[in-house]
C-alpha cells in the first residue's frame, strides 16, 4: 500500500513551480517522507493533519502571546511544542523556524522573533493547504474501486 | 498490550497513537508529564511507557525517575521520545532511567521495533517474577504440609518477637507433636504417615487466623505463633489444637485412623525478657510434660503441675 501511495503521490516531476518567494519554497511538506512516518497509512496521515489543522492556530497564539509577554520560559516552551509537531509532519523549514525561537529563547533572547514569526504563518499557511491536498489525493489512491455485478 | 503514550503536542501523539493503534496495542493517551505518572500509576494502568520528554509539568525523565522512585513498584519499560539529538541529551535521558530512546520524528519501524522491544522485556520480566515467587514458595514452604518450613517459620517468629517487644504485646506459642507418630509409619507405612501429617496441617492451619502463623517445625512437630495472646486465651488456643486433631479420625486406606497430639504453650508478657531461644525451650519442656502426662492434653511453661485436662493415654 505503501509503495502504491509513493509511486501515485510522489513520483513524477513536482507537483507546483518550484518558484520562490524571497528564500521561501513553495513546497512545505516533505511528502515522500510524511508518508513513509505515517507507515503509509491514510487514517494515520488524516488524524495527523486534523490534528495540526486544529492546532496551529492556537500554538501560533501561544508562541505570539509568549513573546508578547517576554517569558523566555513560555516561548521556549511553545516554540519547542510547535517545533515537534512541524517535524513530525516534515514541514521542514518552518520547523527550523521554530528551532531557531526555540533555541534564541533559551538563551533569554525574547526579541525580534516577528520577522520568523511573520514567515512560520505564511509557510504553515501554504502547508495547510498542501497536507488537505496530500489527503485528498491519498484517499482518491486508496478509495475502493467499484466494480460491476 | 497497552501503552501510555504521553506527548503534549497533539500532532506528534496523534502519529504514534496512529501507528501503536495499528500495530495492535490498546494506546492510553496523556499530554502532560503529570497525567502521564497518574495513568501508570492507576491500577492496572500501563507498564510499557512511551514518553515525550520536555512536557508541561513533569518532563519524561521526572516521571520515569518517580516511577523507578517507587518501592515495590511493577517493572516499567520507558522509552523516552525527544527531538534532542545530542549524545550528551541521550546519556541523560538514559540515566534518569529510561531503558530506550527514539528520536522525534519517530521513524515507524524504528519505534514499533523498540515498543516490540519493550514488549519482550516486559515478557521476560514477568517470567523472572513468577520463577522468583515460585522459589520464594518452594523455599519458605514444607513440600509435604505445605506449611511455613522450619526456615520460613523461625524468621518470622523472630520478626513478630521483635514486633511484640516494640509493641509492648505478649507472644504466645503452642507446639504440638502428633502422638505415637512412629507407630502409625510402623504400622501402616510411611505413605499413610504422610497423609495423617497432611490431614493434621490443614486441620490445624483452619484453626490458625492472622496474624497468628503455623508452620512445620519439625518431622510431626508443628509450632503456632499468636502474638499479642494471653496465656487463658493461648490455653483455649491450645484446647481447641487438641480437639481438631482427635475429635475426627483420619481417613486412610486401611480406614478411620484415631490420632492424637500433645501441646506444650509458652508465652512471653511484656515485661518478661525472654529470647525467642526461650520461648521456645519453655514450650518444648511444656511438651514434654504433656508427653509424659499421659498425650492428648495440653501443658503450659507457666503451669509446673500435671495438667488438669491430661487423659493419661499410655506411652
Amino acid at each position: 500500500m505503501f509503495t502504491l501511495l509513493r509511486r501515485a503521490l510522489c513520483a513524477g516531476p513536482p507537483r507546483r513551480a518550484a518558484t520562490t518567494r524571497g528564500e521561501r519554497r513553495v513546497d512545505q511538506v516533505d511528502r515522500e517522507e510524511l508518508l513513509v512516518l505515517v507507515g503509509g497509512d491514510r487514517e494515520i496521515l488524516a488524524a495527523v493533519v486534523q490534528a495540526f489543522v486544529d492546532n496551529r492556530g492556537l500554538q501560533l497564539q501561544a508562541l505570539q502571546v509568549a513573546i508578547d509577554r517576554g517569558d523566555a520560559r513560555a516561548v521556549h516552551a511553545a516554540a519547542h511544542t510547535l517545533c515537534g509537531g512541524l517535524r513530525s509532519l516534515c514541514i521542514g523549514a518552518a520547523a527550523e523556524l521554530a528551532a531557531g525561537i526555540e533555541a534564541a529563547a533559551g538563551l533569554g533572547i525574547v526579541v525580534g522573533h516577528e520577522p520568523a514569526l511573520a514567515e512560520l504563518r505564511w509557510r504553515l499557511d501554504a502547508a495547510e493547504a498542501e497536507l488537505r491536498e496530500l489527503v485528498e489525493e491519498t484517499t482518491r489512491v486508496l478509495a475502493p474501486r467499484v466494480t460491476t455485478p | 498490550m497497552k501503552v501510555l503514550l504521553a506527548d503534549d503536542d497533539r500532532i506528534s501523539r496523534s502519529l504514534v497513537a496512529g501507528l501503536l493503534t495499528k500495530a495492535g496495542y490498546a494506546v492510553v493517551l496523556a499530554e502532560s508529564g503529570d497525567e502521564a505518572l497518574a495513568a501508570a500509576l492507576a491500577e492496572d494502568g500501563p507498564r510499557l511507557l512511551v514518553l515525550d520528554w520536555v512536557m508541561p509539568g513533569l518532563t519524561g525523565p521526572e516521571v520515569i525517575q518517580r516511577l523507578r522512585a517507587q518501592e515495590g513498584a511493577p517493572f516499567r519499560y520507558a522509552i523516552l521520545l525527544s527531538l534532542r539529538h545530542r549524545s550528551a541529551d541521550l546519556v541523560a535521558g538514559f540515566q534518569s532511567g529510561a531503558d530506550d530512546y527514539v528520536r522525534k520524528p519517530c521513524d515507524p519501524r524504528e519505534l514499533l521495533a523498540r515498543v516490540r522491544v519493550g514488549e519482550r522485556m516486559l515478557a521476560l520480566q514477568d517470567k523472572l517474577t513468577a520463577s522468583n515467587r515460585a522459589l520464594e514458595r518452594l523455599a519458605n514452604l514444607d513440600g509435604l504440609t505445605e506449611l511455613r518450613n522450619r526456615r520460613s517459620l523461625m524468621l518470622d517468629l523472630e520478626g513478630l518477637a521483635a514486633r511484640c517487644a516494640d509493641e509492648r504485646r505478649p507472644l504466645g506459642l503452642a507446639m504440638l507433636d502428633i502422638d505415637r507418630f512412629k507407630r502409625i509409619n510402623d504400622q501402616h507405612g510411611h505413605p499413610v504417615g504422610d497423609l495423617v501429617l497432611r490431614a493434621i496441617a490443614g486441620r490445624l492451619l483452619a484453626q490458625v487466623r492472622e496474624p497468628a502463623i503455623i508452620g512445620r517445625y519439625g518431622g510431626e512437630e508443628f509450632l503456632v505463633v499468636a502474638p499479642g495472646v494471653e496465656p487463658s486465651a493461648l490455653e483455649a488456643i491450645g484446647q481447641r489444637l487438641l480437639r481438631v486433631v482427635h475429635d475426627h479420625p483420619i481417613a486412610c486406606p486401611a480406614g478411620a485412623l484415631a490420632v492424637t497430639a500433645s501441646i506444650g504453650l509458652s508465652c512471653r508478657l511484656p515485661a518478661q525478657a525472654l529470647t525467642v531461644a526461650d520461648l521456645l525451650k519453655q514450650a518444648d519442656a511444656a511438651l514434654y510434660r504433656a508427653k509424659h502426662s499421659g498425650r492428648d492434653c495440653v501443658c503450659a511453661a507457666w503451669d509446673e503441675a500435671p495438667p488438669a485436662g491430661a487423659m493419661g493415654h499410655a506411652a
